[in-house]
């Protein structure tokens, strides 16, 4: 499970998060709404160790564990993943050997051997089967010329295949047309799992309606401002942030 | 760093063109003969160019011509003593010629003789038409006149090497060339010179091996030229894998005329030498010819790799394309020059460059000069040069999937290579290139 304890956090000296606090349970689901500028991104940032991304104060632990003073991929091996906004272009690498070599590396640091060329595609394509996706997704290089939907469904199945304890799913809705929402959104639930928490983050509330979560967080000027249940979001689709937003000032 | 500027003389590095060189000695030929001797007055009017000379602009040889070389001793076996190490290479598919010091070594080589059709021979053993395409041809493609190092390798060149492929004939298995030096204690100078003709309709594949000990007690010159003319609808694939010593000077030019629809395919995978210049100038002499010019380089410490390119489009239909790509790390410095002329005969040309630099260090430069001169109307031609760092977004994104940082950088290097590796057409070529390449990422 994933706990967020007052976590303050700069940007270019700017301070972006300032205080937040969040439990997300195991096996739980947790959205994290708020209006643009709020510090959504940057708290996906700031989980996942980009460079940039300052913590000034308060901590953050995966299963009881602090992932603060962790390189990025240290932070994965300890079972973060981040969903991406905009997943990266990788031109010359391809999707298989960029998946390989992090499955892979996740192995190693579990101690358990390397999954061999055949193993790897047998794994990966029963994961992509339930994704809609091809092989042929396999052979071309990282998102390289992917579409929108293709992108995040990439996302979706490097999450099936490294089987994290905390997925952040930054803007998982965006770039998508309602098929692909749907394709997507059922991928994610079919993930959800007992020991796997997840935290969504949103600007609407449509992806909520495909990934019904357990709780929904306000995120307003860098701190939580409100939670309550699913209904939650949907009052935010009817009233906007604004009163949230006139609360955090 | 001393002045520019040249001896008081004016002429550089005329101790190069001392006896033993071969020049002025008999050589048993008198148009080989002659061909030296003219060669050597050559060299000795123009002297090494300095960076005065627009082509030379930003490779300095001056630190040649204050080195004592000598020519190497024929037969040197004690210093020949770790070639078995350097010759660490699978069996031939083919025939494999090893030269040692620009020597022929028979007792290295495997000829095979299986495939008719094709002749290898020196210069002057050649059988008689060898011999005779050997005198029509030698010093007419590569020329000594405003070539300083092209005269210099004339007036020094031993045996040399004739590969003849006959018309129609479409050699099976590659022809390897292999290049030895050695960890002599000697500066020493040598001028491999071949001569690679393709007649009508014939198709090879020709791989180099160029190999020297990483670690020499003395540089070395290596100063190669290789000729090539391709008959009508001939097709070349052209390989060379560069790991010189770092102590070394590795000047190589090559220069090939193509007939029509001649295919000339070239890559050079270049890892070794201190200063190295691989200079190609192709000319599309007629209808519908095509080069497809590519290269890896992975440079660091203080190497200097210098790429040269000189594209010449004399008739119509004629097309180029060139993908060059390299890593330079350390205070290592690269150069590529690409220079693209369209005569106004070409019409219909097509021709492509794009030369890419990955920087790995602060110290790490990289000069680019792409040029095109189009003189007809009817073309296409794009060019693009680009010098950047590691994609950090790319970097980042990688380890958050939990690749380890240095993994994740070398994916991207090998991913960024890539594009230039799969400009091999030949899949085991291609594959084997592409580990050497790896493996030097593996061990920086």
């Amino acid at each position: 499970m994933l706990e967020i304890r007052d976590l303050h956090a700069t940007v270019n000296g700017k301070a972006i998060l300032k205080g937040l606090t969040l439990t997300v349970g195991a096996g739980e689901v947790h959205a994290i709404m708020g209006p643009n500028g709020a510090g959504k991104s940057t708290l996906a940032y700031v989980l996942a160790g980009r460079d940039g991304y300052e913590v000034t104060g308060g901590d953050f632990l995966v299963d009881g564990r602090s992932l603060l003073d962790l390189a990025p991929e240290d932070r994965a091996q300890a079972g973060l993943f981040l969903a991406f906004q905009y997943p990266v272009e990788i031109p010359g690498v391809s999707n298989s050997t960029f998946l390989r070599e992090a499955v892979n590396a996740q192995r190693r640091s579990r101690g358990e051997p390397d999954l061999d060329a055949l193993q790897f595609i047998k794994l990966a394509r029963q994961k992509m089967n339930s994704l809609g996706m091809t092989d042929e997704m396999l052979k071309r290089p990282v998102n390289v010329g992917f579409s929108g939907g293709e992108k995040k469904r990439n996302e979706v199945l490097q999450l099936a295949i490294l089987e994290p304890k905390v997925a952040v799913m930054d803007e998982t809705d965006s770039g998508l047309d309602v098929d692909a929402l749907r394709t997507v959104a059922r991928a994610v639930n079919a993930l959800r799992a007992p020991k796997r928490s997840f935290l969504m983050i949103t600007h609407y509330e449509r992806l909520l309606e495909e990934i019904v979560p357990d709780r929904v967080h306000i995120l307003a000027d860098g701190r939580i401002v409100g939670s309550g249940g699913p209904e939650l979001a949907r009052e935010i689709e009817r009233t906007g942030y604004a009163a949230y937003a006139a609360a955090a000032a | 760093m001393p002045g520019m500027e040249a001896r008081g003389d004016g002429v550089l590095g005329l101790s190069l063109l001392a006896p033993g060189f071969g020049a002025g000695e008999p050589a048993g030929s008198s148009w080989l003969s002659r061909l030296k001797a003219a060669a050597a007055r050559d060299f000795a009017a123009q002297g090494l160019p300095t960076r005065r000379r627009e082509a030379w602009k930003y490779t300095d040889l001056k630190p040649l011509a204050e080195i004592a070389f000598r020519a190497p001793v024929a037969d040197d076996s004690a210093s020949v003593r770790t070639l078995s190490d350097l010759l660490d290479l699978p069996p031939p598919e083919g025939s494999r010629l090893v030269f040692v010091h620009g020597r022929y070594r028979p007792d290295l080589s495997f000829c095979d003789l299986s495939e008719a059709g094709v002749s290898m021979s020196p210069f002057n053993a050649g059988a008689g038409d060898d011999k005779a395409l050997a005198a029509r041809l030698l010093g007419r493609i590569a020329t000594a006149a405003n070539q300083p190092l092209v005269a210099l390798n004339t007036a020094g060149m031993e045996d040399g090497l004739c590969i003849h492929v006959r018309a129609g004939v479409h050699l099976q298995r590659p022809i390897e060339i292999v290049s030895l030096g050695s960890a002599a204690s000697e500066p020493l100078a040598w001028h491999g010179r071949t001569l690679i003709v393709l007649d009508d309709g014939a198709q090879a594949t020709i791989i180099e091996h160029q190999r020297a000990p990483a670690e020499m007690p003395a540089p070395a010159l290596v100063n190669a030229v290789t000729e090539i003319a391709l008959g009508a609808a001939a097709q070349l694939c052209h390989y060379r894998q560069q790991a010189l010593g770092t102590t070394g000077f590795h000047i190589n030019a090559v220069a090939a005329t193509l007939g029509t629809d001649a295919v000339y395919e070239a890559f050079t995978l270049t890892t070794g030498g201190g200063l190295v210049r691989n200079e190609t100038s192709v000319t599309l002499d007629a209808p519908g010819a095509e080069t497809r010019l590519a290269g890896a380089y992975l440079v660091d410490g203080s190497q200097h790799l210098d790429t040269t390119t000189l594209i010449e489009h004399r008739a119509p239909r004629t097309t180029c394309r060139e993908v060059f790509k390299g890593v330079v790390d350390g205070t290592a410095e690269a150069v590529f020059q690409g220079r693209i002329v369209v005569q106004r005969e070409a019409q219909g040309t097509n021709a492509d460059q794009l030369s890419k630099a990955l920087l790995l260090s602060d110290g790490a430069r990289v000069n680019q000069k792409p040029e095109l001169e189009i003189y007809a109307d009817d073309v296409k031609c794009s060019h693009g040069a680009a010098a950047g760092q590691i994609d950090r977004e790319a970097l980042f994104y990688l380890r958050s999937r939990g690749v380890p940082a240095s993994v994740a950088q070398r994916l991207l290097i090998e991913g960024f290579l890539g594009d230039a590796l799969s400009q091999i057409s030949d899949a085991a070529v291609r594959e084997a290139f592409s580990q050497t390449a790896f493996a030097w990422l593996q061990d920086r």
